[in-house]
């Protein structure tokens, strides 16, 4: 009896106990199939109750842009013409030399269904999985950039992991150098390239875009532009902060690259 | 706050902060309104059902996370728990006693993201906390307080602490 009272005179301290350990329980078991799943399962339903309501801000915000894509089109149309007959150039170029036919890829468009709500804005929850041939590992991008790659696909949705999370990692490249290093977070919406020694190549102003390296994310896919150059490590590589093209906190439409079998190149 | 209330209350909450937060954050200026729910909840019935709420709460809010699942349910629910010790009261709470209840449990919720997130490589504790959280704090609490002078305020307690 005595014990009855002392545990209800304690049930805060042991509910909190209990909710410590739960969670420290679900940190260690986050990288586990059943984990994921349920936190999947977890997320698409409440996603399923969150999509109508965020078709409202949505479209408001489509009338807006619509009108800017009508004029960007009209742009594009005229580059397109201009740099046909480089690009015909170039695969002559490259037949003539012998090199490898590049990779083509599928652009699966897919809308944010869900974000992470609090702090941490480091990951995004997709309307497309494996029944539209999304897959783990592929890189998602917007027509400014990287955004980041698919974590977990299920059928109909994915999750993928953005540019800003903490485990994110990325082969880029300094595009005027050719200077190859490792992209991760660095704060807010920051990238940190780190390990390029000192002596090498590097400009405040540089455009990074992905290397390739890694066959996780195609190369050639712009990331940021390079805004500071600290050094590091007792002053022998450099710290180089880089600015991303995306602005990670307003993503809504968004493009996953699903890798087709080698094509041969052609001009449409 | 009764238990039915707090579930519709806090529902409507997780589903105003994943669908329109957004909309009225920048940068890192994000409020936390399950947050504030959970405090003000834990506030009016103590620190034991506070543990509950934040626990669940933390646990939907951690299905849209990729990294650390868990985290929110562990910092929800000790703020909840602090903030049901230290400002429990069965009247409706006076503006003062919510001031000090939610700047405490909003600070507690946001240093221990800052913690879990500093053992990562970078960015250090003081940088997480000064550029991460610190806005967001400052954000969740100024709208606790702007929805504590609001009418939908409820102060018929004449009580100061």
């Amino acid at each position: 009896m005595n014990l009855l009272v002392l545990l209800t005179k304690l049930k805060d301290w042991l509910a909190l106990a209990l909710a410590l350990i739960l969670s420290v329980i679900l940190m260690n078991s986050s990288s586990y199939p059943a984990a994921e799943k349920f936190r999947f399962g977890l997320g698409r339903f409440i996603s399923f109750v969150t999509t109508p309501i965020t078709l409202i801000p949505r479209t408001i915000t489509v009338w807006g842009e619509n009108a800017e894509l009508r004029a960007e089109i009209i742009r594009y149309a005229t580059d397109r013409n201009r740099w046909r007959d480089a690009a015909l150039e170039n695969i002559r170029l490259r037949k003539m030399i012998g090199f490898r036919t590049r990779t083509d890829f599928q652009y699966i468009a897919a809308d944010v269904i869900a974000r992470n709500p609090v702090l941490n804005m480091s990951s995004l929850q997709l309307n497309k999985g494996s029944e539209d041939s999304v897959k783990t590992g592929q890189a998602v991008i917007t027509p400014e950039g990287l955004v980041g790659v698919i974590h977990y696909s299920d059928k109909s949705a994915s999750i993928a992991q953005l540019a800003t999370d903490p485990n994110f990692a990325a082969s880029v490249r300094v595009e005027r150098s050719r200077i190859d290093g490792i992209v991760r977070w660095y704060m807010g919406e920051m990238l940190l390239i780190d390990g390029i020694s000192k002596n090498q190549d590097v400009k405040e102003g540089d455009r990074i875009v992905t290397s390739g390296l890694g066959g996780v994310i195609p190369e050639g896919i712009p990331v940021g532009l390079i805004t500071g150059i600290t050094s590091s490590r007792g002053d022998i590589f450099l710290e180089v902060h880089v600015d991303p093209y995306v602005s990670f906190g307003r993503l809504e439409e968004l493009f996953v690259l699903n890798q087709l079998q080698d094509n041969p190149e052609t001009v449409n | 706050m009764r238990t039915r209330t707090l579930l519709i209350v806090l529902s409507v909450s997780i589903l105003l902060q994943v669908v329109f937060v957004q909309y009225i954050s920048a940068k890192w200026f994000r409020p936390d309104l399950p947050l504030l729910v959970i405090l003000y909840f834990s506030a009016r019935r103590g620190s034991f059902y506070g543990v509950i709420a934040g626990f669940f709460a933390g646990l939907i809010i951690d299905a849209f996370s990729v990294g650390f699942f868990g985290l929110s349910c562990m910092a929800y629910s000790m703020a909840g728990f602090l903030v049901g010790k230290l400002f429990y009261f069965e009247l409706p709470l006076p503006l003062s006693r919510w001031m000090l209840a939610s700047i405490t449990g909003i600070a507690l919720h946001g240093l221990i993201f800052a913690y879990f997130y500093s053992l990562h490589d970078s960015p250090a504790f003081t940088t997480l906390l000064l550029i991460h959280v610190f806005p967001a704090v400052a954000y969740t609490w100024v709208l606790g307080m702007l929805w504590a002078i609001s009418p939908a305020y409820d102060r018929r307690s004449k009580i100061k602490i």
